[in-house]
């Protein structure tokens, strides 16, 4: 249908705008929101829909959540705002202990499938400890929610939707570095994309390099400097969908090429390139030709000065990619 | 010429950058002479060159009026002319400008000021509505005040230079709270607050260069350039924390372990009107109001968490009240002094080991929350300039110094200029320092004896953490 130029934000907004249209028991919350927000994603959400319907929250992530999840449990639809993800912490135990558990504790007679958490995520340059982590490692190891993270405003726009139409609570990390410098023609109308599902980008027959969010367009220029520079065809795939992920579309790339290189900032140890690379182990054993390459930040707290070396840029990639092509 | 005129010319006096004058006796400060005629014209202000209290020129030990009797040299040099030392002298005082303090006869060396009642919750009696500040007293608020309100200028201007990058919460506005917090503890009391921390870090002893060196974060800086603006730490300070109330417990842990070690230190948890509603500091409450902790909470209300007004965020916006079974104390934080008299008073019923208290301290920041906030969206412009003109802490004891002559405006103009050379100094060592060396990035992750690599994507550089 008909499309806008939009940046990461503006494609929030009409995501929110959509869903808060079509559902009236929609609501939104979250830290400063009202006035639209830290980083603008929810301007003109207030005047169009509401005070009770998009409102402010004092400062308290647990209440948040808990409050979210007491919302959704009722069948209205709770879009709650964490204001960075480093802050999702004290919310943790709401949405492991409670939002993950709800249904099955209670047989499927409850459930709180219509919360819907977003919180801007990732390193964005100056942010140092606390403005730049990727916590989604530590929520792929809990069962009942899902995960989900956008890699463009059209993409954005439509797996924020997916996860709102979900019955199942889902956690929307929106990268922050993006917020302005992405833009891209974005329908109006809604949309959804479908969670769970990776996206082949771009199609290769020597390495399968697997990435998510901002680092997407990492790999994807490292794909273009192996073709180039080393005449290597690379298959790169955004995985969209953290928890539960799109086991099949990785393994199969993974059987065609023999290679694969996983990429995120998040520290080495524990992040989410450890699962999937045991699961494509388990599965593609055989077809492997050369170790799986983790290129991941350092196993350090997320640092202020140093973040131009701690982050995984191309040549860190490029030079993983070239170490597998000669193994 | 009377006794007492000669010995008024041979009083002490001292110079600024005042070369080239001439006709400027030097004496010492208190000649026995001149304590008799400071006490013959005992009147404070008044006329130029009349004495005012004399317990300053007290102090000071005496060093003999001999040395102007035989006219020796003056200190710096400057000689006095002839014939101007007795006949034109007070016609000198009047056409000279003093850029330093005149002599110490001519200021009171205390004055005492009337301060607002605090505010009780749970209390039977608070601090007193009277403080008495000495000369001494007021010149030490007043140039770290303005050091730290040049401090927090200067960071504003290297940001929008963007020599600082990251995030920057400025505390100039507030700076009445934590000189006249630090007034009032020992350094061997124990601070926590939250993130707009530059003011405690400098009152709690770091130099101006080392913060601002850790704010451009270069290896000079007080945390080495690794934590950055909301990372400060020193002896007794414990930051410097970016999670909005997670400093809360760690201010009880600490008043728990003030409480063990039996050394009647105490501990400071600071925190704003933001982070008043946050679950654990109500954790906290419990636990210190429990076992008899002594903790003093302080709210630093600032009217606004970030860009939310508090009436907007709090269902009570009684902060002192909010410990409920904690007794309070509301306080004027504008006013340095009445900050003071309310923390001897709570840190006197903290150590007397009657147990917690919670403190509110009513302020204002002239800056957003932060530098990417401009702090006018959710305010006005003139509610900015009216706390300005009205309740700006150091313009407040500026006025009360002058007033009360406790001191001179050319005095008080020197301390600036000397504050603003500080201040430039520092703000060039920041800027040219170099930045912490690479292989710093793996450091004190653990505490461990041999150091083990960091885990990364270890194809070029491998980082060791040594701690």
């Amino acid at each position: 249908g008909q499309t806008q130029k939009m940046n990461l934000f503006q494609s929030i907004t009409s995501a929110l705008d959509n869903a808060l249209a079509k559902d009236p028991t929609a609501v939104v919350f979250g830290e400063d929101v009202a006035f639209g927000g830290v980083f603008r994603c929810t301007v003109g959400l207030r005047d169009k829909y509401g005070k009770d319907r998009v409102f402010n929250t004092p400062l308290c992530e647990q209440g948040i959540v808990g409050f979210g999840i007491g919302i959704a449990v009722t069948g209205a639809t709770a879009i709650a705002e964490i204001q960075f993800a480093d802050y999702i912490f004290p919310a943790f135990d709401q949405i492991v202990n409670e939002a993950a558990k709800y249904r099955y504790r209670s047989g499927d007679l409850f459930n709180c499938g219509n919360l819907t958490i977003r919180a801007p995520w990732g390193c964005v340059g100056h942010g140092a400890l606390y403005h730049s982590q990727s916590p989604e490692a530590f929520f792929a190891h809990c069962p009942g929610i899902k995960v989900v993270i956008p890699r463009s405003p059209l993409q954005a726009k439509g797996l924020l939707l997916s996860c709102i139409e979900d019955k199942n609570p889902c956690i929307f990390f929106e990268p922050k570095i993006l917020y302005r410098a992405a833009v891209e023609q974005v329908p109006v109308e809604p949309y959804t994309i479908p969670l769970s599902q990776a996206e082949v980008l771009q199609t290769g027959s020597d390495v399968t390099m697997v990435a998510w969010g901002t680092q997407v367009h990492v790999i994807k220029e490292v794909a273009s400097m192996a073709q180039e520079k080393l005449g290597v065809s690379c298959e790169v795939i955004d995985l969209r969908t953290i928890l539960p992920w799109d086991t099949e579309t990785v393994c199969k790339s993974v059987a065609k090429t023999g290679r694969l290189l996983i990429s995120h900032e998040a520290p080495l140890t524990g992040g989410f390139a450890s699962e999937i690379s045991s699961t494509v182990q388990e599965e593609c054993f055989l077809n492997l030709e050369a170790p799986i390459a983790r290129v991941c930040g350092y196993d350090t707290p997320f640092p202020h000065i140093f973040e131009p070396f701690y982050i995984p840029d191309k040549w860190k990639c490029y030079d993983a990619l070239r170490k597998m092509i000669n193994y | 010429m009377p006794a007492g005129k000669q010995d008024l010319l041979s009083r002490c006096f001292f110079f600024g950058e005042e070369q080239g004058r001439s006709a400027q006796p030097i004496g010492c400060i208190c000649s026995v002479p001149t304590r008799r005629a400071v006490r013959v014209s005992a009147q404070r202000g008044g006329a130029e060159g009349s004495s005012g209290g004399a317990s300053t020129a007290a102090r000071v030990p005496h060093t003999g009026g001999a040395l102007h009797r035989t006219g020796a040299r003056p200190r710096n040099g400057l000689e006095p002319a002839a014939g101007e030392r007795q006949g034109g002298w007070r016609d000198q005082q009047a056409s000279r400008v003093m850029v330093a303090s005149r002599n110490y006869g001519d200021f009171a060396s205390e004055a005492t000021f009337e301060i607002k009642k605090c505010d009780l919750h749970r209390l039977e009696e608070g601090p007193g509505t009277t403080a008495v500040m000495t000369r001494e007293e007021g010149l030490q608020y007043y140039k770290t005040m303005q050091t730290i309100r040049r401090m927090e200028l200067k960071s504003d201007q290297l940001y929008k230079q963007k020599i600082i990058r990251g995030f920057c919460h400025l505390y100039d506005g507030q700076e009445a709270c934590c000189v006249g917090i630090e007034a009032a503890i020992k350094p061997t009391d124990h601070v926590i607050t939250a993130y707009r921390a530059h003011g405690f870090t400098y009152t709690r002893g770091v130099p101006v260069r080392e913060i601002l060196a850790e704010l451009t974060g270069r290896k000079g800086g007080c945390a080495k350039g690794k934590g950055g603006s909301m990372h400060m730490y020193t002896k007794n300070f414990y930051g410097g924390n970016g999670i909005v109330g997670a400093q809360v417990p760690l201010g009880a842990g600490i008043a728990l372990a003030c409480k063990y070690f039996g050394k009647n230190e105490i501990a400071l948890a600071l925190y704003g009107d933001g982070a008043a509603n946050q679950g654990q500091i109500f954790e906290t409450y419990n636990m210190a109001a429990l076992w008899k902790l002594p903790c003093i909470f302080i709210c630093e209300n600032n009217r606004y968490g970030m860009g939310t007004s508090v009436e907007r965020a709090a269902a009570s916006t009684d902060y002192y009240k909010r410990g409920y079974f904690i007794p309070g104390l509301r306080v004027d934080g504008m006013d340095v002094l009445c900050v003071r008299e309310a923390m001897k008073f709570a840190a006197e019923y903290c150590r007397s080991g009657k147990g917690p208290l919670v403190m509110e301290l009513q302020t204002y920041r002239y800056h957003g929350h932060s530098m990417s906030d401009p702090g006018i969206s959710y305010r006005t412009r003139e509610e900015i300039q009216e706390v300005r003109s009205k309740s700006d802490p150091i313009t407040l004891l500026k006025d009360r110094m002058v007033n009360n002559n406790l001191a001179s405006v050319e005095e008080l103009k020197e301390i600036d200029v000397a504050v603003r050379k500080e201040i430039e100094e520092a703000a060039q060592f920041a800027t040219t320092d170099p930045e912490p060396p690479l292989e710093e990035l793996g450091y004190h992750i653990y505490f461990n004896e041999p150091p083990f690599e960091v885990r990364g994507p270890n194809q070029w550089i491998k980082y060791k953490s040594v701690s």
